[in-house]
């Protein structure tokens, strides 16, 4: 079981990943909604893994990720978008990224994800 | 598909079939896949046409709506809106009370054991839903990521027909009366007068039929860009066939099948 920081900034994919990864077993330490709130969160509850949205209002996704190794190098985030554009997921690997889900996310998909992520 | 005051190449109109394929199917993967929704596609279509400031606004049914719209650019600039009507929203409101009242209940900090004392009042008379300001803003929200994951299956549509790489742009989810206001989103900071292509999908979801039109601009340099990369297609014998002998409710991935 993981602790898991969620960032998305909609209330709708919050909510929907976290009865995936909690009907996985893990657990939802935390959600922001942005990525003042997702430093501010991360930097508090210390989680072991973030699932970090692209796509938001304010800082991207990227740009919040680049904090994110600025506090903890090795952080483990999988980076999700529903953006169709393939350059977003090179973006976000190429950024630290540890993995990369397009939405719409499927349960086994994610949970997947988590447990590669998490391996040592 | 069809067009209107635009002369296209038998192997453009392949390209948008397909896209209106692809776009098709991405619809309905997407509401089943986020909303747990059962939809069959009944009947869809689209439509190339030049934009015209001075025609009519807009054709898409009578009375109040509902849009979610966005931009994007890179390799193509343009707009895109999907609007359904407020009758066709409030019955897709309804269908997905299920799965949105269990994402209001996964609130931080409500325990999975105490659903029952924090049903709210809306959960027990779903006809409300959209007239409680606390649901509404439920709805909306999952409407606004519902457009975020549709126009990303356009683009990703657009990329795997063409290679153009676009990226959206934040959706905005808006309820109004005047459909000149989707015009305005439509051609909102493009510098030429755009391409229009709709698509009108009937989509069959809990008993009941609903149009979900889709509306994409591309300014004129990007439609010009479109027309140049699906002239160097090399699937599309394959598909004319296929869908000649399959008829529109084939898939793109059946298409790379054959």
């Amino acid at each position: 079981m993981a602790s898991i920081l969620i960032v998305d900034d909609s209330a709708f994919a919050r909510s929907s990943l976290q009865i995936i990864v909690e009907g996985g077993g893990h657990k939802v330490i935390g959600r922001a909604s942005n990525g003042e709130e997702a430093v501010d969160l991360f930097n508090e509850l210390k989680p072991e893994l973030v699932t970090l949205d692209f796509l938001m209002a304010g800082e991207t996704g990227d740009q919040v990720l680049e904090r994110l190794l600025d506090i903890t190098p090795d952080a483990r985030v999988i980076m999700i978008s529903g953006m169709g554009d393939p350059a977003i997921q090179e973006k976000a690997m190429a950024a630290g990224a540890k993995c990369f889900l397009p939405k719409p996310f499927k349960k086994g998909e994610v949970l997947n994800s988590i447990d590669r992520v998490l391996q040592p | 598909m069809r067009s209107r005051g635009v002369i296209l190449e038998p192997c453009h109109e392949d390209g948008f079939d397909r896209l209106l394929l692809k776009g098709t199917q991405s619809v309905l993967q997407s509401l089943e896949s986020m909303f747990e929704l059962e939809v069959e596609n009944s009947a869809s279509l689209l439509e190339v046409v030049p934009w015209d400031e001075n025609q009519a606004p807009l054709q898409f049914g009578d009375g109040p709506f509902y849009s979610v719209s966005c931009g994007f650019d890179g390799d193509l600039a343009g707009r895109a809106a999907f609007v359904l009507s407020e009758d066709d929203f409030r019955h897709l409101a309804n269908e997905l009370m299920p799965v949105l009242s269990l994402m209001f209940l996964s609130d931080p900090g409500a325990e999975l054991t105490s659903l029952e004392e924090r049903k709210p009042n809306w959960m027990e008379d779903t006809s409300s839903a959209l007239d409680d300001e606390e649901c509404r803003a439920q709805i909306l929200d999952a409407f606004s990521e519902l457009g975020n994951v549709l126009v990303g299956a356009c683009t990703r549509a657009i990329f795997e027909l063409t290679g153009l790489r676009t990226q959206h742009s934040l959706p905005v989810v808006e309820f109004s009366h005047d459909r000149s206001k989707v015009d305005g989103l439509l051609v909102e900071g493009l510098d030429s007068p755009p391409m229009l292509v709709v698509i009108d999908n009937e989509l069959l979801i809990g008993g009941r039929t609903l149009r979900l039109w889709s509306f994409i601009t591309l300014d004129a340099v990007s439609f010009e860009r479109v027309l140049e990369s699906l002239d160097s297609c090399t699937e599309r014998d394959n598909f004319s066939n296929l869908v000649a002998r399959s008829g529109p409710k084939a898939t793109y991935a059946d298409s790379l099948a054959v």
